[in-house]
């Protein structure tokens, strides 16, 4: 009986010591409906941030070796998110990037980050790389659900996994200078290459 | 004595606890999925543990202490945008009547941060809708309240009356609407939905007319305006009204 009434006694303390009581002064101030977000107001370049600080997202890559954004440090890089396993849209993602370099001919590092870390592995990333003749300089990675998650988040591309494991994801090109700073985006599947890369260079140029 | 009676009040002390503390258990069923090609399929919801209140700015605020690199003049701008904390009057400091309130002007990467530091993470859209859809009351008067009716009328008017005092759920989670949007985990997985081959918008998946005809239930036009504020902002956007809740998928993370 004795132990019955330790257990109750400790349990009593652990209970005072967990309720909180949460008043709510509630401001109930705004109405839903009146939000207002400042997507307009114009950030100058110096700040909006570099990917290459932000800390806390390691990967593993194609090679097996782990990765994160601020290896990227010094280098113009292109940013997308794919799965290996993708049939239409991530090769031709691939696809537009090569494009991209042959126009730029400038040295980029290419970084695709895979939202399917069920299937995608070194063998499957490199087997990807190696279809599409890649060169040295691409990566293919991935990581943990978590990661995945605020990587897209963080480069703003939204994905959405199926009932078949594939993904329906948005297509996007990001473009890095070498402070880490998105100079630019290209959305869609269809892509002018040679007005991007002229844009491109015309922003590179006003980097130097 | 034997050990099953003890594991028992310890179980017992357990279920207390939950039940005192800030944590709520948003009781398993089912919901159905608001939007999809499948009509009326309904998708099971597990258990899992929900803060009974948004995260406040004295919570915050202990947060910010323990983790520097979240104080707003130190945070990078792809974390959050400029007006991250900005009713702060510093790094660490807000007038006093808000030590209660709830935190506001927060981006997704700080709310999940926080979570992320108490050993949770934020609720997913099925888990926070599911828990809006369980029965509610007004704190005020104990009668049974229409969410979708309140609803209609805070997105309308702003102040509703009913909203003064507060709802409750049956789960005991207070205040999921009324005063304040919340982030979701993956706030921005609504924003594809079947096979995108296009450009970046899926958009026409959830206007009006074509999500209508997608959705398992059209009427619920209080649903159709959160998508749409979801699909509007960025994981570092920050809004004088947009907060959030810790939440637990499973219960023996909870201890």
């Amino acid at each position: 009986m004795k132990s019955y009434f330790t257990s109750i006694l400790l349990s009593l303390l652990v209970l005072i010591s967990c309720s909180q009581e949460h008043k709510h002064e509630g401001k109930k101030e705004d109405s839903c409906c009146k939000n207002e977000t400042t997507h307009s107001k114009e950030k100058s370049t110096d700040d909006q941030g570099s990917f290459y600080d932000i800390s806390g997202l390691t990967y593993t890559n194609h090679l097996g070796k782990a990765q994160s954004l601020s290896d990227m440090k010094g280098k113009y890089v292109f940013v997308s998110m794919i799965f290996t396993q993708c049939k239409y849209a991530c090769p031709k993602i691939a696809e537009n990037i090569q494009a991209l370099e042959s126009a730029l001919n400038k040295p980029f590092q290419v970084v695709l980050i895979s939202f399917d870390p069920k299937r995608d592995n070194p063998q499957t990333m490199s087997a990807f790389l190696n279809e599409k003749k890649a060169g040295k300089n691409w990566t293919v990675m991935t990581s943990t659900d978590d990661i995945i998650r605020k990587s897209s988040m963080l480069f703003d591309i939204s994905f959405k996994e199926l009932e078949n494991g594939d993904f329906s994801h948005e297509n996007v090109i990001i473009v890095l200078d070498k402070q880490g700073r998105e100079i630019k985006r290209i959305e869609g599947l269809n892509i002018n290459v040679q007005q991007e890369a002229t844009e491109i260079l015309d922003l590179l140029g006003k980097e130097a | 004595m034997n050990v099953i009676s003890h594991i028992a009040l310890f179980l017992l002390s357990m279920s207390i606890m939950i039940g005192q503390s800030s944590l709520k258990q948003v009781k398993s069923g089912t919901m159905y999925e608001f939007i999809g090609k499948k009509k009326n399929v309904k998708i099971k919801i597990d258990a899992f543990l929900m803060s009974d209140h948004a995260v406040t700015n004295g919570e915050f605020r202990n947060f910010i202490r323990q983790n520097p690199q979240w104080k707003k003049s130190r945070v990078s701008r792809l974390l959050a945008d400029r007006n991250y904390l900005q009713h702060w009057t510093s790094d660490s400091t807000f007038p006093a009547h808000m030590e209660h309130a709830t935190i506001t002007n927060v981006s997704w990467h700080s709310a999940k941060a926080y979570c992320a530091w108490k050993g949770g993470m934020l609720p997913t859209n099925a888990q926070w809708e599911f828990a809006l859809s369980k029965n509610h009351i007004s704190i005020q008067t104990g009668k049974k309240i229409s969410i979708n009716e309140v609803l209609l009328k805070w997105y309308a008017n702003g102040n509703s009356d009913i909203f003064k005092h507060g709802i409750i759920s049956s789960d005991g989670i207070r205040d999921l609407v009324g005063s304040h949007w919340e982030w979701t985990e993956d706030f921005n997985e609504l924003m594809v939905n079947g096979d995108s081959r296009g450009g970046g918008n899926q958009e026409s998946n959830f206007v009006c007319g074509s999500a209508s005809l997608n959705s398992n239930d059209a009427s619920n036009y209080a649903r159709f305006i959160r998508i749409a504020f979801r699909t509007s902002i960025k994981a570092s956007t920050t809004t004088k009204n947009l907060g959030f809740r810790i939440c637990h998928p499973k219960m023996e993370i909870a201890q």
